[in-house]
């Protein structure tokens, strides 16, 4: 009930405003369960107050330039990796492959393929980049003084993954 | 019922992603609605050299790569007199309405099919476009042909001059 509060009071601001950071979080959280659910067969499970960003694992990363301008992190750990390939390629990429770097960018890039369409029935036209993964131990996404950032956490027993936004501060923030 | 015999295809797959070129196919063998050869391209500018109007007889094309994208590739193919008629078929995650609308009106594409797909949407897509190319005549000739009567060629001016005279 409170997402679609916020969601309608968003919808009638100005098309050239962005949208607040509670919005865009909204959007996003959406936009996870819209595609990871076919996915994995589940609606993946937020897990509200913890705020870890930073794992062994590989990062995707995509940026939206437009109404809303900010940067998108997917962080996978390892076994969650080697998850997500049984579920969208039907066998376990082996991790140290370009293979595997390859399904964490098109995990990011079908996650921001949904973010963009939510963003549009808000009024916010936004253009993503193409992907960009990282991989490595303990890897963290810093942030530059001054700008605002946002992280979310999802997890069952079978995976665990993290999403961060990082985006310029707004008259909202 | 008489099973109609299949089209015998030859499809140029473009995705950045190797998975997901592997998945496209995967899901147009089991769509079971032609058979398939397929030639792979990484980008749109791959894909423009393997490009041939006169071997590939359908394209399925991703909108966001390096080098040259989906849709300038699809209006290249569209610019070629000869080539205006191959079904292209759009598969991208990008799901905006705009972007879609973008993709039917500039790049003049035949479908559009979003990921995450199921072979059974891609067969869906897929069905009315096979079904058109199953029925399509010989394609028309690139070349203006020649009209000539028998042991003459056209004279205009003897049918102007009849046509005046019964006027």
């Amino acid at each position: 009930m409170q997402t679609q509060t916020i969601m309608s009071k968003d919808a009638n601001r100005s098309i050239t405003e962005s949208l607040s950071p509670t919005s865009l979080k909204e959007c996003i959280v959406q936009s996870i369960e819209d595609t990871f659910t076919p996915i994995i067969s589940e609606a993946p499970s937020y897990e509200s107050g913890s705020e870890e960003s930073s794992c062994d694992g590989l990062i995707g990363i995509i940026s939206f330039v437009g109404t809303n301008s900010f940067s998108l992190m997917l962080g996978l750990p390892k076994n969650t990796a080697g998850f997500f390939s049984r579920c969208l390629v039907g066998f376990e990429i082996e991790y140290d492959t370009p293979d595997m770097s390859d399904l964490v960018g098109e995990l990011v890039n079908l996650l921001a393929g949904s973010i963009t369409a939510h963003l549009e029935k808000l009024g916010s036209i936004v253009h993503m980049s193409l992907p960009t993964v990282a991989r490595g131990t303990d890897l963290q996404m810093l942030v530059p003084d001054g700008f605002y950032s946002m992280s979310m956490n999802f997890g069952s027993c079978d995976y665990s993954f993290w999403v961060k936004i990082v985006t310029m501060p707004s008259k909202h923030n | 019922m008489e099973e109609k015999k299949k089209l015998r295809l030859k499809a140029l797959v473009v995705d950045d992603s190797r998975i997901m070129r592997s998945l496209v196919m995967d899901a147009l063998r089991k769509s079971n609605l032609a058979d398939f050869d397929f030639t792979e391209a990484g980008d749109g500018a791959e894909a423009m050299d393997r490009f041939d109007s006169e071997k590939i007889d359908i394209v399925f094309a991703d909108w966001n790569m390096p080098q040259l994208n989906g849709i300038e590739f699809a209006r290249h193919v569209r610019s070629m007199r000869a080539s205006v008629r191959v079904p292209i078929i759009m598969v991208t995650s990008e799901k905006a309405e705009g972007k879609q609308a973008k993709a039917y009106q500039e790049a003049r594409i035949n479908a559009y099919i979003t990921k995450p797909f199921t072979p059974e949407e891609v067969a869906n897509k897929l069905t009315p476009i096979i079904e058109e190319m199953s029925k399509e005549p010989e394609p028309a000739p690139t070349v203006a042909p020649v009209v000539t009567q028998q042991n003459k060629s056209v004279n205009t001016g003897g049918f102007f001059s009849k046509l005046l005279g019964r006027g």
